[in-house]
């Protein structure tokens, strides 16, 4: 066992603080409930079971949380489909069978194919820090990377985001804003 | 303005203080994506019974002195843990036909079975790129409808199309058509010899046996579940996981109702990974290497497929790292360095190399970890047998030209020509296979249709993702420029 300051009793309250988050990372990646709660729960019973393997030397609860959390996801689309490239449900077309939210269809039917086109740490980044309101630090841990580095994806990102909407949906953007 | 997005446009000049000029697109760009966050509601009930059940596990776990039951079972997976050793070993063995030291995946020289002409019913490429190519349509123009020059050589600008070529990008590094990170305008034209077209007309659909069937139910049946199967209905194994107990251990996911199979790294048995600050890239046989000896340490048959090539997506990563110049400079992608990168090995149906309609290889895949130097994963891996049907074939080479022209399969997007726009080159073409998937209600048959394969020779440099333009020479391309069908054979050819 590694001396990693986390042990099962402490689990309960590690879950009370970190299982919505986990449950809208995970419905941000999949844009369905019923798939996002099974993910979710398969993410904290491997982290209880495994929680004795957390190495805090190496990094913080919450990026390795999240990482099971991230790979969990990736397991269940590639084991799915059957195709390495598939991280999420961005990775798919939207015409693909798999179930969707129809709130979450819609909602996205406008901006899925430029965020599509972003990397998917990238859609990441930018996800956690206009959805979920992260700070840089909080994005930093779950993404394992330093914050100045997030920044930097984050700022990327939108630039490219503005630099592949295209002029009509730009306009219609102005004009429906206005 | 809304304080929050004050605070991530602080945050983004942080970065780049130029981006100020472009604040009010930043500003609707934000605010778009602020607007479509989906509302993601979790159910407190589901936290509340998931809680108490990860506690209740807590006391078992506990007590249990964990008997985990470890065979040999070919090279491939020394120490797997399964709950059911013999039920893990039949299954296996009765979908590969294990014999020591090779996951067999098929029979060496592949079983096809001709089923008779137009066996298949309709052949129709639908617009498969549509959902990337959706929003794109206002920016479109008219297809030309310019026809090729007599002997196809040196189209003008006139005959050619401007299409979108996306570039290459996804997380983890292993990348498909249709997953973009930067749109550039492209023009194509033929610069090869004349040829004519030879094909036998044969078109290959792959055949799903399920050895596992419902005998398989039988042997979870006499396993203490607590669960009497007999009280269900027709059963059948539809899927097992098995995986390594071990450090870097792999897991095996099988999918008896697809017959195929893949191989993931078993994410709780790969120790925590800091990440990696990699400057250069491995050459190509090195990464290539690493994923031979994989296959081979693990006995993977690998007769039925080709010799294995990094997959384009490494090409337009090594531009990017290069700083080569892009034809629009205002589009040009982020400098990327992907820490994976994917090798196919295509398979080969009757000597001819099987091609996705991207026009990359198609074929098994390995993904690869650069930093560690290991293999990740391997998919793709299919098993069954063939059925082959004689279907007419279009043979006129100037229409066939004219459609590579307008980038051929998965290039008939829109895009408006412009001045940097990049001039493709197209050489002579060969012929191979292009993957199809036929949908029929609820089932999907994984079909092979023959086309033409038209190299690209010049342009590919500068963020072009692709190797190839597929034209297919049997069956029905959606043409994307006004959504009609266009027949292939264009004009009536009589079956060879």
């Amino acid at each position: 066992m590694k001396n990693n300051g986390v042990n099962k009793e402490d689990f309960a309250d590690l879950y009370d603080q970190y299982v919505r988050k986990i449950f809208n990372f995970i419905y941000y990646k999949t844009h369905h409930r019923e798939t996002a709660e099974d993910l979710t729960s398969e993410t904290f019973t491997k982290a209880f079971r495994k929680i004795e393997d957390f190495d805090a030397n190496k990094g913080k609860f919450s990026t390795w949380l999240y990482q099971i959390a991230r790979n969990t996801v990736t397991d269940f689309y590639r084991a799915k489909k059957n195709y390495a490239n598939i991280d999420d449900i961005w990775d798919l077309a939207a015409d693909e069978d798999i179930l969707r939210d129809l709130d979450a269809a819609r909602k996205l039917e406008e901006v899925q194919d430029y965020l599509k086109e972003l990397k998917a740490e990238q859609r990441e980044i930018v996800l956690l820090r206009v959805w979920e309101g992260m700070t840089y630090r909080e994005i930093a841990e779950i993404v394992g990377k330093d914050e100045s580095n997030c920044r930097v994806v984050f700022s990327r990102a939108i630039q490219a985001l503005r630099q592949k909407m295209p002029l009509v949906l730009f306009l219609s953007l102005l004009l429906f804003n206005r | 303005m809304d304080e929050k997005i004050l605070k991530i446009l602080e945050d983004i000049y942080s970065v780049d203080g130029s981006l100020k000029a472009h604040e009010e697109a930043l500003v609707r760009i934000i605010q778009k994506l602020l607007a479509s966050k989906p509302e993601s509601k979790i159910d407190e009930n589901f936290i509340s019974s998931l809680r108490v059940k990860l506690l209740e596990s807590a006391k078992p776990l506990k007590e249990e002195s964990p008997q985990k039951y470890m065979f040999d079972l070919s090279l491939m997976f020394k120490r797997i843990v399964f709950a059911g050793v013999s039920l893990a070993v039949i299954l296996t063995v009765a979908f590969f036909g294990l014999k020591s030291g090779t996951i067999k995946t098929g029979n060496n020289a592949l079983a096809i079975k001709n089923v008779g002409s137009n066996a298949f019913g309709n052949i129709v490429f639908s617009d498969q790129s549509k959902a990337q190519s959706q929003g794109q349509a206002e920016n479109s123009q008219p297809l030309s409808s310019a026809p090729a020059t007599a002997d196809g050589r040196g189209t003008s600008q006139s005959t050619s199309i401007a299409a979108p070529i996306m570039g290459m990008g996804g997380g983890g590094g292993t990348t498909a058509p249709g997953m973009g990170i930067a749109y550039f305008p492209a023009t194509y034209s033929y610069t090869g010899d004349k040829f004519e077209v030879m094909s036998d007309g044969l078109v290959y659909k792959r055949v799903i046996d399920n050895p596992s069937g419902s005998d398989l139910v039988n042997v979870i049946n006499k396993m203490n579940l607590g669960l009497d199967l007999n009280k269900f209905g027709d059963l059948k194994v539809d899927s097992i996981q098995i995986s390594e107990d071990k450090e870097f251990g792999y897991s095996l996911y099988i999918d008896f109702t697809q017959n195929t199979f893949s191989i993931n790294q078993n994410w709780e048995k790969w120790p925590q990974f800091a990440g990696s600050n990699l400057t250069e890239l491995p050459p190509d046989s090195q990464i290539i290497a690493i994923s031979d000896k994989f296959l081979a340490d693990y006995g993977i048959d690998m007769s039925k497929y080709g010799k294995g090539e990094l997959m384009q997506s490494r090409i337009y990563y090594m531009a990017a790292m290069k700083g080569a110049a892009a034809p629009a400079a205002d589009s040009m992608p982020m400098p990327v360095y992907s820490q994976y990168v994917s090798v196919v090995y295509p398979l080969v149906i009757g000597d001819q190399e099987v091609y996705d309609q991207g026009g990359q290889k198609y074929g098994l895949t390995v993904g690869v970890d650069l930093a560690q130097k290991r293999v990740v994963n391997v998919y793709n891996i299919s098993t069954g047998s063939f059925e082959s049907s004689k279907y007419d074939i279009e043979t006129n080479a100037e229409k066939l030209i004219g459609i590579a022209e307008k980038g051929g399969l998965y290039g008939y997007n829109y895009y408006p020509a412009a001045e940097n726009s990049l001039k493709i080159e197209l050489g002579t073409p060969t012929q191979g296979l292009v993957v199809m998937w036929k949908y029929d209600g609820s089932k999907s048959s994984e079909m092979f249709v023959p086309s033409l394969i038209f190299p690209i020779t010049s342009g590919q440099e500068n963020y072009f993702y692709r190797n190839n333009v597929i034209v297919p020479l049997v069956g029905s391309m959606m043409d994307q420029s006004g959504g009609g069908i266009m027949p292939m054979p264009l004009e009536t050819a009589p079956s060879k």
